[in-house]
This record gives structure tokens, sequence and C-alpha cells, in this order.
């Protein structure tokens, strides 16, 4: 196991703040995703995991538990994290990998084919020569990434990776993290927090929910809503059938939840998703948006 | 130019792969950058003609320029080398540096700003080994002794005597019984058997050691004509070596001709010497200071002098103790560190002040207790507290920062208290008490900087 944990339990002092997750594992070939609302503590459970900030509770890194004798250097050799802000780099994007690379002891050789593997498979190669000012920000977090797999770790620790990135370089991103963890030369685990929740789900193993501080759901995604015996959709139409759609589903008694132009609906597991849609379609209108959250941490937000 | 870039890239890639280290610490540019420039200085240096030994002032002068000329590129150099490690050295971009090698770069740091900033002086060095083939010290420290005992008799200025109350004619200036002290320096006349000379030992240097005691001949002499006559030849062979030619070089003729002529001048006018031998006395003088100045390691030579490099390496000391502690932090850390920096001496001198004003308290007391109780304060607060781990480093770097100073405040203030001048020797163990102390106190900081960088914080 990468990483294991029971009872993580941080206070902060002069704040009411409390984080307690009593159980969480990160294995070799995993992402986990972590999410919940601003404020709810993914940042502080992100920089327990990588070592920054202390915290009570039993912490174990690849099978050796935590102690006063833990030499935290050696052990970050193989921890990667990737905070939400990236430090600029100076010089030549090149010309930092290639300082990472021999100083991770990579002999001098080796280093330009090793490099533009890296690079190839992160589809970064064009861009190798250019400098931290001319790549867009979906780039920067990518070289970071690159960065970070040279001294290949086996703990990839990122926070927020997603944010201020456009859909398709979320997606492009995502895929890359995917690709590395089917890499067998990369034995790693990956933890992230995001506010993206579809396109973590879509990448994630197993999902952390977060909810001041408390973790409310921790386990494989297959578990979220197995126990649940009604369905909940979230859908968008636009704005001229709004009306109509909520007298719909007032007539219909299915529970419903607003949260801006988005309407949660639940309702009992008796009739079908296909049985859903057809009623709604039967109603002409005109639907912009759809998605089946019955086992999507989203459910959660609003519980 | 442009083949020398691309030697100079290849150079800088290969020791990137091989040499990581190095190449962050720019051992490719900064070491040959200070020796390509130094190089040049020093040939500078040594182009200036001694022969005939030039003006003192012109050679002084240059020399000076050449040292103004500098500053700019030695201040930019040291900027880079600064900009560098920031960028390349530091927690924040690599975090296997410099944790790994705190000390030894620390040390490195301090030899890197000894050479970029001493790198003006090259030039000087070019000057200094130049001259040291030019002139021989031995044999001027040999000679100076005979140049003083015999200057008295080649050259005397007058006396002006501007008080019309002040009769005084030369027989009064003869007359040992005026008692007009201010006279004395025109004295020059025998004793009254007729076989001494009464002079005052006007010397052509300012005074020299000769067998380790310090030689000053500004006084008044009797001496032996003979003695005298002797010590007029000596002169007149020896300055003949420093392009010191005499228009007279009888003996007797001189002693005769300076005891003839007038030592005062009265009122305003346009004043000669009362007597000159010399042909060229200004071109002696001249080579004579010069000699004087290569002796004592002063002017352009003064690189030579150990009582500048002991005090001046003190500044790159300085500048490295902020450099490592520039890399091993958090900037955020090391800026909230200069604002404790700058506020701890004022508050400190707040406290004592109202100290001052509502009690009689001794000064060196005071100030030694407030300075323990603010020690021990800063400590408590940056090892053995629960404070926010911002706080805690920014008052471990304000630590490290002043032991130095501190060690000098407080051997300045036990020595006042225990009424112990300061004098060389206690200047020198104050210094190297200095050093001694923000060596061990990097070292030790280096390690607490790790911990609160590398191991998980509160």
């Amino acid at each position: 196991m990468i990483f294991q944990a029971t009872d993580i339990y941080k206070k902060f002092t002069r704040s009411s703040f409390v984080l307690n997750v009593p159980q969480m594992e990160l294995a070799e070939g995993t992402i986990t995703g972590v999410v919940g609302e601003n404020g709810n503590g993914k940042t502080t459970l992100l920089n327990i995991v990588a070592g920054e900030l202390e915290a009570e509770g039993s912490l174990s890194y690849f099978d050796h538990p935590i102690n006063q004798e833990t030499d935290w250097g050696q052990l970050k050799l193989q921890i990667a994290f990737i905070p939400q802000r990236i430090p600029r780099w100076y010089g030549s994007l090149i010309q930092n990998l290639a300082l990472k690379a021999a100083l991770d002891g990579i002999p001098a050789d080796e280093i330009d084919t090793y490099l533009d593997e890296i690079l190839d498979f992160l589809g970064l190669l064009d861009y190798k020569h250019l400098k931290w000012t001319e790549i867009s920000t979906g780039y920067r977090l990518r070289f970071e990434l690159a960065r970070m797999l040279i001294g290949k770790p086996r703990l990839l620790v990122l926070d927020e990776p997603l944010a201020n990135l456009d859909i398709n370089t979320q997606q492009k991103f995502l895929s890359d993290l995917k690709n590395i963890l089917k890499d067998k030369s990369y034995p790693t685990a990956v933890i992230l927090s995001s506010q993206q929740l579809h396109e973590i789900e879509t990448v994630s193993d197993q999902m952390i929910f977060l909810r001041k501080g408390q973790s409310v759901f921790s386990g494989a995604m297959n578990d979220i809503g197995a126990d649940q015996d009604s369905w909940a959709f979230e859908l968008q139409v636009i704005q001229e059938d709004k009306e109509n759609l909520m007298n719909y589903l007032k007539e219909k008694s299915y529970e419903t939840t607003t949260t801006g132009e988005y309407v949660q609906v639940t309702m009992e597991k008796r009739a079908t998703e296909n049985d859903f849609l057809r009623e709604l379609i039967n109603q002409n209108l005109t639907i912009t948006y759809y998605r089946n959250i019955t086992r999507s941490t989203k459910r959660l937000f609003n519980q | 130019m442009k083949r020398l870039k691309e030697i100079f890239q290849r150079v800088d890639a290969q020791l990137l792969k091989k040499k990581p280290i190095q190449w962050i610490l720019g051992l490719h540019i900064f070491p040959v950058l200070v020796a390509v420039i130094g190089l040049v200085l020093f040939l500078i240096g040594t182009v200036y003609s001694l022969v005939p030994l030039p003006n003192w002032r012109d050679f002084r002068e240059f020399f000076e320029t050449l040292n103004m000329a500098m500053i700019l590129p030695t201040i930019l150099l040291t900027i880079l080398f600064i900009i560098r490690q920031v960028k390349y050295n530091s927690k924040r971009v690599h975090l296997k540096l410099p944790h790994a090698n705190s000390f030894a770069m620390y040390l490195y740091f301090i030899g890197i700003f000894i050479l970029i900033t001493a790198m003006p002086f090259t030039g000087n060095l070019g000057a200094f080994l130049k001259t040291g083939m030019v002139l021989n010290k031995t044999e001027f420290l040999q000679d100076q002794e005979a140049l003083n005992r015999g200057y008295a008799h080649f050259r005397m200025t007058k006396r002006r005597v501007t008080d019309s109350d002040e009769h005084l004619d030369e027989e009064q200036l003869q007359d040992d019984a005026t008692g007009i002290y201010y006279l004395h320096d025109q004295i020059y006349k025998l004793s009254p058997e007729g076989d001494k000379l009464i002079f005052k030992r006007k010397t052509l240097t300012s005074g020299y050691y000769a067998m380790d005691q310090y030689v000053n001949y500004n006084s008044m002499d009797t001496v032996p004509l003979s003695q005298v006559y002797s010590e007029i030849e000596a002169f007149v062979e020896v300055a003949a070596k420093y392009q010191g030619k005499t228009t007279r070089t009888n003996p007797i003729d001189i002693v005769q001709h300076n005891l003839k002529a007038k030592k005062i001048h009265y009122g305003y006018g346009d004043m000669t010497p009362a007597f000159n031998h010399f042909e060229n006395y200004e071109q002696l003088d001249n080579n004579i200071y010069f000699n004087e100045q290569f002796e004592d390691n002063d002017g352009p030579y003064f690189i030579m002098s150990w009582s500048f490099w002991k005090f001046y390496w003190l500044l790159a000391l300085g500048l490295a103790t902020l450099l490592i502690l520039l890399c091993s932090v958090n900037i955020r850390d090391f800026g909230w560190a200069m604002l404790s920096i700058a506020l701890h001496p004022t508050v400190y001198g707040i406290v004592f002040a109202l100290f001052m004003f509502v009690g009689d308290f001794d000064d060196e007391s005071l100030a030694l207790g407030l300075l323990i109780l603010f020690n021990l304060f800063a400590m408590f607060v940056a090892f053995g507290s629960n404070f926010k781990p911002t706080v805690k480093r920014a008052y471990a770097i304000t630590l490290h920062v002043y032991a130095p100073i501190l060690t000098a405040i407080y051997l300045t203030l036990f020595n006042e208290m225990s009424h112990g001048g300061f004098d060389d020797g206690f200047a020198e163990f104050v210094l190297i008490c200095v050093v001694i102390v923000a060596l061990v106190s990097t070292y030790a900081f280096g390690k607490y900087y790790k911990k609160q960088y590398v191991d998980p914080q509160g």
C-alpha cells in the first residue's frame, strides 16, 4: 500500500475547523478523488498526505508507519506534490527538466532520451524549448507533472489541478494521469482534489467526500449510491420550459432541489431511467443538460 | 563571438547534466568571469610605466579611478550571482537543495563573494607586483636612515613673521633663550665651542621602523661637525639613487651656506626656502614618498595590507549569510524576518529609553540585561513555542542574522563593564569570535531550516 491512514485529525489553533478522516488508503495504480465544497478541508487533507502539514492519527507511507525517526527528506523523494499555485520556472523548460533529471541521478548521456520519452508520452515534445512565460496554464501544469514524473514518485498529490483549465485541457490532463497509471514503469498512486465532479469521477477509482472537515463518504466509485433505492438525476431545460418542467415534476410528486439553473430530481426506483427520460421528452421539454447522479458524489452535495 | 557563445552553451549543457549542483552554483560562469576580468585588470595594473617613477598623485588617482570604474560591474556580478542562486538554488524550486549541502554552499558563497568583490583590486595587485620589480623595500629601509639624517642640511623653509610686535631678528633666532618655541624649527647654528652643530632634525620621510623601533628625527639635535659632514656625504650618495640631484656636494660648503642663510621671512610677500641645495626637490620628494607608500602598503598597494583584509571579508560573510538564508527559507518567511530584524532594535531602543526615563539604571548593566531578555524571548518563540511556523521561522532567521552582531555587542559590553580597553588586539579577538559565531550559527540554523521545511509542520 502506498499510503494508509486511520483517524486523521487536524485542528487549527484559533479556528473551529476540524478535519476528521477515519480511514484512508491509496493503493498503487489507483486515482483517488477528493471532493467537497470550498473550505471543507480538501487542501488540508492533501497537505497532510503530502507531508506538508502535521496531523494526529496513524499514517504510513509505503508500508512504513510514521514515527519520530522518520526521515522526511528521504520519504519526500518519493512523494510529488503539485500545489494549487505552481511556482514559476526560470530558464527554458527543457533546462529545468534536465536539471531535475541530473539531480535525481539519471546518467548525463541518458537524460535527453529519458526526457524526450516523458515529454512524448505527455505530448509536450514540441514545447520543450519554450519558457514558462510562453506557455498556457494547462501546459504549465503538464510540464510540472512531467517534472514530477522524472523522479518516478510513488505518490502523486495534486491540489485542484483542474482549476483554471479549459474543459479540453482538463480532459487531456486527466487522460495523461490515467495513462501514467497504466504504464507499469510508474508504480504510482494519485490523489487529487477538484471541483470538477464529473471529470474527477470519470477517472477516479475511489472518492473521498468531505463536508465541514468530516469524511462523509470514503470508498470505491462503485460503492457510491450502491445502497440507494432511488434514482437521482440532474437536468436543465431552456428558460421558457422551466415552469413547465417544475409543474410536471410537482404533478408527478418527484422530490426536487433547485441549484441555480439546475434541477435535481429524486424518484423511487420503480421506473427505469429510460422511462423518466421518455416522460420528459413527451412533455416537449427542450433539455439542455442531463445527468444521472444516482451513483455520483454530486448527490452528496445536496444532502 | 558566435563561436564563443556556442562553446559556452555546450559547456553549460554538459555541466547541467553532469554536475548539476556546480551548474547551479555557476562554477562555469562566475569564477571564470572574475578570472577574465581580473586578468584584464591585472594587466592594466602592470601597464603603468614605473621607470622613471611617475608622479605619485597621478599614479594613485589612476588606480582609484580604476577601482571606482569597477564598482558597477562588481555590483552587477554580485546581483547576477544572487539572482541565479535565488532562481535555482532555492528550496522553493528544488526540494533537494540547498538543505543537502547547505553549509558547503555557504562556504562557497563566502569564497565567491570575496572573489567578486575583490575583483577590482586585481589591478592594484598588478601594480604591486610590477613595483616590486622596480623598487626594493629592503634597500629603501636601509636608505631611509641616511636620507633622514642628512636631509636637514639640504632644505629648510623660512618662518614667516607677520606680527610687528615680535621684533625678531636673526640674532634672536640664534639664541635659545628667546623661548619662542615656534622658531625652533628654524634653528641651525654652531655650538658656542664651534665644534658642533645644533639644528632641528627635519626628516624626509614621516618616520619609520628600524630594528623594530619607531624612528622619528623631528627633534633638536647637537651633532659634532665631523659627523654632520659624513651625514651630508651619505645623503648625497643615497639621494642620487632616488633621482635626487643636489646643487652642492661639499659638506663644509653646505654647512657654511646654511649657517649664513636667512631663516625668517618678515611680512606677507613671497617666501623662498631658507636654503635649498636640491636641483629637483619635487622629484626626490615624490620618489621617496612613492617608496614610502610602497613600503607601508598604502595608496594603491593597500591590497597587501592585512589590516584591510581582516575586516574586508566581513562583507563577503554578511552577503553569504543573507544569500544562504534566501536559498534556505520561504520568501514569505524571509519577508517577515526582515521586518522582525528591522523592528527589534527599535523596540529595544524604546524599552531601554523607558527604563532610563523611569529609573536610575547603570547604562551597561541595563543594556546587557535587556539584551539577554530579548534574546531569551526570541529563542523561546523560535524553538520552544507553539506559535505559527511563520512566526517561529521569522524569529529563528532574526536570531541567525543577529548572532554574529550580538556576539560583538556582548563582547564589547563585557569589555566595557570590566573596564578593558578597546585596542587592536581586542578588535581582532571580536572579529575572530564574530566569524566563528557566523559559521557555527549558519551550520546550526541550516539544520533548523531543513527540519522546518522538510518535516510536516503544525
